[in-house]
């Protein structure tokens, strides 16, 4: 099978789809992967395809539309040969998302209402969220993830990537490596993660090996996972002689320099070479390559890195940034799988279920059910069935799931959990197999995230090996098998139901509970759903013990919370803190405040089902109640700091444009509801609003939240409700035609002020719709009618004489 | 068994039965849309909602199971509330009307799409003759108003839009005609009487209209005018050259000889005293009359026309003395008065969805080859028609019939009504496209007017059909597919009339065979 991608109908090959047929299966629940296969192929769904599948498998023709149609993997009109994905997450949106797709858009020069430009090169796309939000405005292009995109930079972004095509030999840079060297008192570790690769850490890594090996020296390069400072990448830590030094923002010129400082090469030759290039270097640059390394130095004591490390406490991220993702034997040699050993060997399989519960840890997936009780209640439902004289057949009576479909935008702890703690998690789920009896164990991941699909996949593959996972684990009695199944893009899936139908090769639409999944879950059997950082924790309260993780946190929500903490903060990253910690101790210490000096407003929780808590309530401790009660929720854990720049109501906009289009259209309150809601929101954005709007906004959201039948209706409205509790007084403005913050196009309007002196035609040269006439040695001026808001003019220019006027005031002049 | 209250209500049911089983069994109604006994309840209209004691939300009736000791409540004010937000949210939606424009305008309310409709079907004779039951049963004067009626209906014609409106007065005109030469008239009308008498002060357009209506149900009538002649401002108003007086002197004789209406010229009357042994009264004398003589309090007593207030055009007065004989009738037969009607109108239709409508006229006589005749919009000399029943043929065959095919058994439309919707509540955001697809099997298909409650989806996976329907999309962009452009009754293969059954709008529905 060739890797080039089709932008042709014709490609219709009934062999090759015989032969996935052969390999994926026949079934009705295999219609996902199989559509998974064609898209890979194809880059889309071509008609004589599914037309084959369907008369060749068990999957009805209205299945494979039905299906293939609600998940936005899937495509049905041919895509260009290289697909570029703008992130449109919470984080990305509020560092202009939409400008960035527009400009991509324009530089692509696709025709209005297509989204392939006219030779098939590129396609783009808005995507909702692929989880890299402290590299806002993020943007991928096939396997690339390119970092920090603004509205001018697309055409650099496109050239690179043209670029990277022509010398690329097939591998890619986040290519995983298992390189094993348990030495570690001299290593430099590069973290790998999707978003470090994507601001540059795999270019470090090369030119690291490269070092080395041009001087020889005794030094290992090691991969770790997410070091949480994401901040401050790519970030490079060195270990010398044991000792720790972050080398943070480097740039791949800055490595050998880093190295050096700390290796010397042990042979004479070596040496020499090392001082030559070290004094051409010098010669060559401005400055020397040693000074470069103590510019990049960071410390553990540096008071900014003090404050965002001082307050956390790593139970799910236990040794994070020090570990090799797959590293079996180091996962090992740091306590891994003690307590899976303890379960198996040391504890009553009743007494599991019970330390848990004793532990008071609740889901960490967003409504905070307690975890004890859950795993109760599988296994009760597992004996009852056990009792009764069923058929015997080949399927497990108990299913375990490990939800890992992270849907909200503005959130990555899962997919970072996933990449860099593969068997902390494994741990967490074989441990929950055991005590509620599971016989398969199963990984939903989103295919957003195609390295920790990877790394997951690997992982299992290397605990196969090792007895952890199979038949009669460790000796004991005790088997499960593990598989991994890819979400197809549906946020709706996150929810238990919805993601259940989606493992059966179904639409991803929630069903009314009870029966909850505990007793009637995937193929009707009990089946105990867990989110990822929830099984993570497992491990270390059975090794810890329940008293020491209910001694962290508040008395109602135990134990720590791992956040991702974005948008427009200045020290954005990974931070797993006691619960009970508060807004302002998360934005101020940890976060070092509101980046560039603007004034924080606000902080965004739960993403679209959770809302926007004020500056004002900052003293508000985070946990499951606290939150719930000021009309958010905790959601998976993204944090979005909103500064005096963003407009509240767009940001209300922004969740509602998102659910709206995830909803999965069943119930009339959310479908419609949310559209409604929408329709409203969008007038108001546009300056049509009226008085009676915000009334009827505000009573929809109250009849969508009341009359919906899954979790993703009923908090829908809560991004309204919260800004219209909060921010009410940006509602009337934008009513009496205001746009406070100066963010929503329709009531604003450019204009060049008298700054503008030397007439530089800067701002000429980068309008890309030509608005401002190319008028050197005089002040400029923008053509309103032409002039989109992209705003890269006033990001360009080097006088800051361009300023947002609201239209209202404009029109008055 | 299990024992729950429903409304205060001791009911039992049986394990596993859900709230809306439990109360069906006591009796208790809940409405539903897209609930079926033969599926899995689909869950998504949410018309069914009930409150159970100790939750927040609204539940589902048709999913939720009854538990052991629930309190449910099932018409508070809160629920219907939201029974109501629910049509509400689904009108907003809508596209299409219930009723044509045209017949909406007429003060009649003459079901005009449905005369088209009959002209289309069958042989001619009996195409009319079956066109000529609905002109009776809708107009008290039809041939009278056919030279008198300034044809209001004709200016909310779709039709009108790129092209000309249907000449309705025309076609009204031509069946006139015949009706009046037609054995029909005399003859085809059988009245089971009442024993009830009721007095009818004027004997104009209104007062005529009334007596025709109320003798057509079974009332004996009594026309008292205060003038020496019938007719009020039909005949003072209208010279003879613009109403022959022989064409209104006959729809007088036939109420006269047919429907037994008696009539006292001469004859003021000047307070209720002097109609009271009447079982009800109806006033329609004109501009002369003193309400207050009358007393509109007396519940007996029913006012309309000019009576009431100025009425230019005697179609209108008609259209007063249609509803004077309604709100009798009710009086008399000891009914409440009906649920206002309801009546969903999308009012402008783009270019391209008026073409839909014409490109999938559901009635359509296939005998019919007669090229389509120009027609100018002015009002036409009924005299001058050479073929008429070609050119009828062809003039009703270019009527969209744009009013819905469910108008009578429409779900959305009986709840709206029931719970009184407001269309427009939610106007913010958009519509539903309008579109309608006519198919050979005689099924139309019109997407803007689904409500996505899957219950022909789930029909059709039931039946193990293939293809069969699908969900497509997601969101608030869900709809109802048949799969690979497979034509929809196709794609239903034998599920075909449980789907049309289920459909609670008229989003599916079958034109009758032809």
């Amino acid at each position: 099978m060739s890797n080039d991608k089709q932008y042709s109908d014709d490609a219709f090959d009934p062999a090759w789809i015989d032969a996935q047929l052969d390999t994926i299966g026949r079934g009705a629940d295999k219609v996902i992967p199989l559509l998974q296969a064609i898209q890979k192929r194809y880059n889309y769904l071509p008609r004589p395809v599914l037309v084959y599948l369907s008369e060749n498998s068990d999957i009805t023709p209205a299945d494979v539309v039905g299906i293939s149609t609600f998940y936005s993997q899937f495509r049905h009109t041919p895509a260009g040969r290289h697909c570029i994905n703008v992130c449109v997450g919470t984080a990305c949106h509020v560092k202009g998302a939409d400008l960035v797709y527009d400009s991509f858009h324009r530089h692509l020069g696709c025709a209005e209402g297509a989204d392939t430009d006219s030779r098939g090169l590129f396609t783009v796309n808005k995507v909702a969220c692929l989880g890299c939000c402290s590299l806002a405005v993020a943007v991928q292009i096939d396997d690339i993830i390119y970092g920090h995109v603004t509205a001018a930079g697309a055409g650099d972004i496109i050239k690179d990537f043209l670029g990277r095509q022509k010398t690329r030999e097939g591998g890619k840079g986040a290519a995983y490596d298992d390189n094993k060297n348990l030495s570690a008192a001299n290593e430099i570790r590069v973290s790998l993660g999707s978003c470090c690769v994507a601001s540059g850490s795999a270019g470090a890594e090369a030119i690291a090996r490269e070092t080395i090996a041009r001087y020889n020296l005794p030094v290992n390069v090691k991969h770790v996972g997410c070091v949480g400072m994401c901040h401050r990448t790519p970030l490079i830590e060195v270990i010398a002689n044991g000792a720790s030094q972050y080398y943070a923002n480097i740039k791949p010129d800055d490595v050998p320099g880093i190295i050096l400082n700390h290796f010397r090469p042990t042979s004479l030759v070596n040496r020499a070479i090392c001082w030559v290039d070290t004094a051409a270097e010098s010669l060559l640059l401005s400055e020397p390559a040693l000074p470069a390394a103590s510019r990049l130095r960071i410390d553990r004591d540096d008071k900014a890195v003090d404050g965002f490390f001082n307050k956390q406490k790593h139970i799910a991220i236990e040794h994070y940034g020090a570990m090799t993702p797959l590293d079996i034997d180091e996962y090992i040699s740091k306590g891994g799988f003690e307590a899976l050993k303890k379960c198996l060997r040391e504890l009553n399989v009743n007494d599991i279920a019970d330390i848990l519960d004793d532990s008071g840890l609740r889901g960490r997936g967003g409504a905070g059910f307690p975890a004890g009780i859950k795993w109760e209640a599988v296994k009760g439902h597992a004996s009852m069935k056990e009792s009764s004289p069923s058929e015997k057949s080949a399927l497990p009576d108990v299913y375990l799931i490990c939800n890992g479909d992270e849907g909200d935008p503005g959130a990555y702890m899962d997919r970072m959990l996933l990449e860099s703690f593969p068997y902390r998690i494994i741990e967490g789920m074989l441990i929950a197999a055991y005590a509620v009896g599971a016989g398969e164990a199963i990984f939903y991941i989103r295919a957003e995230y195609p390295y920790a699909l990877k790394i997951i996949r690997a992982a299992i593959d290397i605990c196969e090996k090792r007895n952890f996972i199979g038949g009669d684990i460790l000796g004991s009695k005790f088997s499960v098998k593990f598989t991994v199944v890819e979400g197809a893009g549906a946020f709706v899936c996150g929810e238990e139901t919805a993601l259940i139908k989606s493992i059966e090769g179904k639409r991803g639409m929630p069903a009314l509970k009870p029966p909850f999944p505990a007793a009637s879950g995937l193929r009707g059997k009990p089946t105990l759903i867990n989110n990822c950082e929830t099984f993570a924790c497992v491990p270390w309260i059975i090794a810890n013990g329940a008293e020491k993780f209910k001694s962290i946190g508040t008395p109602e929500s135990p134990g720590t919370k791992v956040f991702a903490l974005t948008g427009k903060i200045a020290r954005g990253g990974l931070i797993e803190t006691p619960m009970g910690i508060t807004v302002k101790e998360i934005v101020e210490h940890i976060g070092g405040g509101i980046a560039n000096g603007k004034k924080f407003k606000a902080i965004q929780i739960g993403g679209p089902s959770g809302g926007c808590i004020p500056a004002e309530m900052g003293s508000i401790p985070i946990d499951f109640e606290r939150l719930a009660g000021a009309g958010a929720m905790m959601g998976s854990g993204g944090l979005v700091a909103l500064d005096e720049s963003d407009c509240m109501v767009d940001i209300a906009r922004y969740f509602l444009t998102f659910t709206q289009d995830q909803s999965c259209g069943r119930c009339t309150f959310c479908r419609v509801g949310t559209k409604k809601m929408l329709g409203i929101l969008e007038k108001i954005c546009g300056g049509n609003g009226t008085a009676e709007d915000l009334q009827t906004l505000e009573e929809l959201a109250a009849a969508v939240k009341s009359a919906s039948l899954c979790g993703l209706g009923k908090t829908a409205p809560n991004p309204v409700l919260t800004t219209l509790k909060y921010f009410r007084s940006e509602y009337e403005a934008h009513i009496s035609g205001e746009c406070p913050a100066g963010k929503c196009k329709e009531m604003i309007t450019y204009s060049i002020t008298d700054k503008c002196t030397t007439g530089c035609t800067i701002c000429s040269q980068v309008c890309p719709v030509d608005a401002i006439p190319f008028t050197p040695y005089s002040r400029h001026s923008i053509d309103d009618a032409l002039c989109t808001r992209c705003d890269v003019c006033r990001a360009a220019c080097p006088e800051d004489a361009i300023e947002i006027v609201p239209r209202k005031k404009a029109d008055a002049v | 068994m299990i024992q729950l209250i429903i409304d205060g209500k001791t009911v039992t049911a049986n394990n596993g039965a859900t709230i809306l089983d439990a109360a069906r069994s006591a009796g208790i109604y809940i409405p539903t849309m897209c609930h079926d006994d033969k599926i899995e309840p689909p869950v998504s209209c949410f018309i069914c909602v009930v409150k159970v004691g100790g939750r927040d939300n609204f539940l589902p009736a048709c999913a939720t199971k009854a538990q052991n000791g629930m309190t449910v409540d099932t018409c508070s004010k809160e629920v219907v509330d939201c029974r109501r937000r629910a049509i509400e949210l689904m009108l907003s939606e809508h596209t299409g009307s219930c009723e044509a424009p045209c017949t909406k305008i007429c003060p009649l309310g003459l079901d005009i799409p449905e005369v088209m409709r009959r002209l289309q079907s069958g042989n001619a004779a009996a195409a009319l003759d079956s066109a000529m039951q609905i002109i009776r049963r809708d107009m008290p004067f039809p041939a009278t108003l056919a030279y008198i009626c300034p044809a209001p209906c004709q200016k909310g014609c779709r039709k009108a839009a790129g092209d000309s409106a249907v000449s309705i007065k025309r076609i009204h005109g031509i069946i006139a005609e015949k009706i009046m030469s037609a054995p029909f008239y005399d003859n085809k009308i059988n009245i089971t009487p009442k024993h009830k008498n009721v007095a009818i002060i004027g004997s104009g357009p209104a007062g005529l209209s009334a007596a025709y209506f109320l003798a057509l149900k079974g009332y004996s009538c009594t026309i008292m005018e205060k003038q020496p002649f019938i007719g009020g401002t039909l005949r003072s108003q209208f010279s003879e050259l613009v109403l022959p007086r022989d064409i209104l002197d006959a729809e007088i004789g036939f109420m006269a000889a047919t429907l037994g209406v008696r009539f006292f010229v001469g004859t003021n009357v000047s307070s209720i005293d002097e109609v009271n042994a009447y079982d009800a009264v109806i006033v329609a004398s004109g501009l002369q009359t003193c309400l207050d003589t009358f007393s509109t309090d007396n519940p007996k007593i029913f006012a309309c026309g000019s009576a009431v207030k100025p009425v230019q055009q005697a179609v209108r007065s008609a259209g007063q003395g249609k509803s004077a004989a309604d709100s009798a009738h009710n009086y008399l037969s000891g009914k409440a008065a009906p649920l206002k009607q309801f009546f969903f109108n999308t009012a402008r239709l783009s270019a391209e969805e008026t073409e839909s409508l014409a490109g999938s006229i559901p009635y359509i006589n296939k005998l019919s080859t007669t090229p389509l005749a120009p027609n100018n919009e002015e009002d036409i000399d009924t005299d001058t028609l050479m073929d008429i029943d070609a050119d009828m043929d062809s003039e009703s065959s270019r009527c969209l019939q744009c009013d819905c095919g469910r108008k009578d058994s429409c779900l959305l439309r009986t709840y709206a009504a029931h719970y009184g919707a407001r269309p427009s509540r939610y106007a913010a955001g958009s519509r539903n496209q309008y579109a309608r697809e006519t198919y050979g099997s005689g099924l139309v298909h019109e997407p803007g007017k689904c409500i996505v409650c899957a219950k022909c989806v789930n029909l059709t996976k039931e039946k193990n059909i293939k293809p069969g329907l699908a969900l497509s999309g997601r969101g608030s962009d869900v709809h109802i597919t048949a799969p690979f452009d497979t034509p929809f009754d196709k794609a239903m293969g034998t599920a075909l009339t449980d789907c049309v059954k289920g459909c609670p709008t008229g989003a599916l529905w079958l034109t009758e065979k032809q």
